[in-house]
């Protein structure tokens, strides 16, 4: 870098300016990622690349020529994705230098992600690193710069709470299932109704371990499709009443316009299970469950006022540890990035 | 055996010639303080790793705890090797057994636990323990027990009637523990410690063990206990015979409610808690009994 024309730079698009339909259109295939390495590797001015793939973002981390390197990206994108070059070029933000050491590592620590904290992301950089090890297009630079960017986010997690707490309303009601039950593998849950949250809901369940799950829709189609999907059971709609004492969570998710769910309902269904709780998460507007129903011993309900409340907190408390996260990684970022500047 | 009486009013107790309360019981009174602050730091420690978790405060804290344990162990280890019985002749040595007896069973059960919850609990009941002990050995002047070597056969009563109100005192604390996972529950809080706590399911599955545990072994401590007693009926006062029949039949009751299907989830967690609170004030009421029968032997004392 004692050359002032070569710089690590980054070139991308990502949810931040550009919108899920036009970030579907310019995804690229593994194929097509493969073919980018391929001719960025060959284009003059570009000394090292990895390429960074998630579905909020598609960013190019390279060392060389920062003009060049936007340039080759914009025109290869647009070439494999069929993607317009000037509507691309408008879409594409860059960084350079010490700027792009900060973003790496603020995406990595999952800093500049649309959920605040989420940790997926850092296994996709972890890819694009070995991807551009096995495409042998990572140099000193990137090694350097990526590696510090694996500390940084580790940092970053361990001492502050931006990965702590569930901001969706399905995983909170997952998180609140597993302080009930402990786990999720030999409850039974039953879901009455087709309505969005609630299978939102259901899919949180279904991936935190569930089994036994059984749909109730007034619409058989409906119910149909929902069994199929989650490989559950199917109930008609006049039965789920009766058969409520067998399941440990029920989620209500129905177009009814009173509450179907009476507290008479559920005292019925609790004489032949006293000893155990009884978990019934409320996602319909208007409600599903009847208010004195939460009156009831051993049984705890939640409604879709509940569960968003948690989901605000919890991105409230993540919002304000990003700060100290931030400050942290633009430390870290300027450290690496003199360092750099020095050796070379 | 002779038994004197101090300037503080307080029994010296002389056995073979030896004079016994100081200065060779004040080592293992500086080792009880010292078992009682490791406890109290190990609280202290728990208390910041639950609202902020860190490797390092955990393996502090666990730290913390071993040391108040092997310093609680060398203290009793001490006070038994002196008065040649297991160490629980008075209120202090009982609260300061029971309380080794709980971390016992920490060691035992604490890997289970998510997080340091457990630890937090249980390092700050020990403290409370260790100091009640304290406070009452140092300020209301509670008299050293009558040190007279016992027969084997009360010495394992003794021993597993005690290590029983450490399995008692650890239901205690899983079931306060389910009260407040439960009241969270109840009143949509989540955050800080009741974030923590173990699931319902995992507290009543453990409140039950214990249960069942600790009664049984309790049991076994009471047959031993009458077989002496049907051999020395005096060696009892009735009062303390009242209350350690009463303590153990309301675990041996609740044992049989819960094998029933009749205590479970909230009642059991209260049972929990309530019944160890009680056996710790039917420990009170025998030892104050027991120094009201040693006070009456010897008007000397009364005068003072």
């Amino acid at each position: 870098m004692a050359d002032p024309t070569q710089a690590f730079h980054m070139v991308g698009l990502s949810h931040h300016a550009t919108p899920l339909h036009v970030r579907e259109k310019i995804a690229l295939t593994n194929e097509q990622v493969r073919l980018l390495y391929s001719a960025l590797k060959k284009q003059e001015g570009i000394h090292e690349v990895a390429v960074l793939r998630t579905c909020n973002r598609m960013e190019v981390y390279a060392f060389g020529h920062p003009q060049i390197i936007t340039a080759s990206v914009a025109h290869w994108i647009a070439e494999f994705s069929e993607y317009p070059l000037e509507s691309l070029r408008q879409l594409l933000h860059d960084r350079s230098g010490h700027e792009a050491v900060t973003h790496l590592f603020k995406v990595s620590s999952g800093l500049d992600s649309q959920i605040i904290g989420e940790t997926e992301v850092f296994g996709q950089v972890k890819d694009a690193y070995d991807q551009a090890i096995a495409e042998k297009t990572a140099g000193p630079v990137l090694h350097r710069t990526f590696q510090k960017a694996f500390q940084a986010a580790k940092w970053v997690r361990t001492n502050t709470r931006i990965s702590q707490g569930q901001v969706s309303i399905g995983n909170v009601a997952v998180d609140l299932a597993l302080r009930i039950f402990g786990e999720l593998t030999h409850s039974r849950i039953l879901v009455v109704g087709s309505g969005e949250v609630g299978q939102g809901v259901l899919k949180s369940l279904k991936g935190r371990g569930a089994k036994a799950i059984t749909v109730s829709s007034r619409t058989a189609e409906r119910a149909q499709s929902l069994a199929a999907t989650y490989d559950a059971e199917m109930l008609r709609f006049h039965e789920w009443p009766g058969k409520l004492s067998q399941f440990d969570i029920a989620v209500f998710s129905t177009a009814a316009p009173n509450a179907i769910l009476q507290a008479e309902m559920v005292d019925a269904a609790m004489q032949s299970r006293p000893s155990r709780p009884l978990f019934l998460i409320d996602v319909a507007l208007p409600r599903d469950i009847d208010a004195a129903v939460a009156d009831i011993s051993n049984v705890f309900v939640y409604n879709l006022d509940d569960l968003s409340a948690i989901a605000n907190e919890n991105l409230a408390h993540r919002m304000a540890d990003a700060d100290t996260g931030t400050r942290y990684i633009e430390e870290r970022a300027r450290s690496l990035w003199e360092k750099l500047h020095d050796r070379t | 055996m002779s038994i004197r009486y101090g300037l503080n009013g307080l029994p010296v107790v002389l056995t073979n010639g030896r004079k016994l309360d100081t200065p060779s019981t004040m080592i293992p009174i500086h080792f009880f303080i010292l078992g009682g602050l490791f406890y109290a730091g190990a609280f202290v420690a728990a208390l910041f790793n639950s609202q902020r978790e860190r490797t390092w405060l955990k393996h502090f804290q666990n730290a913390l705890i071993v040391a108040g344990f092997l310093s609680q162990t060398l203290a009793l280890a001490l006070r038994g090797k002196e008065s040649h019985r297991c160490p629980v002749g008075d209120t202090f040595e009982m609260l300061q057994f029971i309380s080794w007896s709980l971390v016992v069973i920490y060691a035992v059960v604490g890997s289970v636990f998510r997080g340091s919850v457990l630890g937090l609990f249980t390092s700050g009941l020990a403290t409370l323990l260790g100091c009640t002990g304290l406070v009452l050995n140092m300020f209301l002047g509670v008299p050293e027990s009558v040190r007279t070597p016992a027969p084997l056969l009360v010495e394992v009563h003794a021993s597993l009637a005690f290590f029983c109100y450490g399995v008692f005192a650890m239901l205690a604390l899983t079931s306060v523990m389910y009260l407040l996972q439960n009241w969270s529950l109840r009143h949509k809080r989540w955050r800080g410690l009741f974030g923590l706590l173990p699931s319902l399911a995992q507290l009543e599955l453990f409140n039950t063990r214990l249960l069942y545990t600790g009664t049984a072994v309790f049991s076994v401590a009471m047959l031993m206990g009458s077989y002496y007693w049907h051999q020395y009926p005096d060696s009892l006062t009735t009062l303390k015979l009242a209350s350690t029949l009463a303590v153990w039949l309301a675990y041996l009751a609740a044992s049989g409610m819960r094998i029933g299907a009749k205590l479970h989830g909230i009642r059991l967690a209260w049972s929990g808690a309530i019944l160890f609170l009680a056996a710790i004030f039917a420990l009170y009421a025998v030892e104050s009994n027991r120094m009201h029968s040693q006070a009456l032997k010897n008007p000397a004392h009364l005068q003072r």
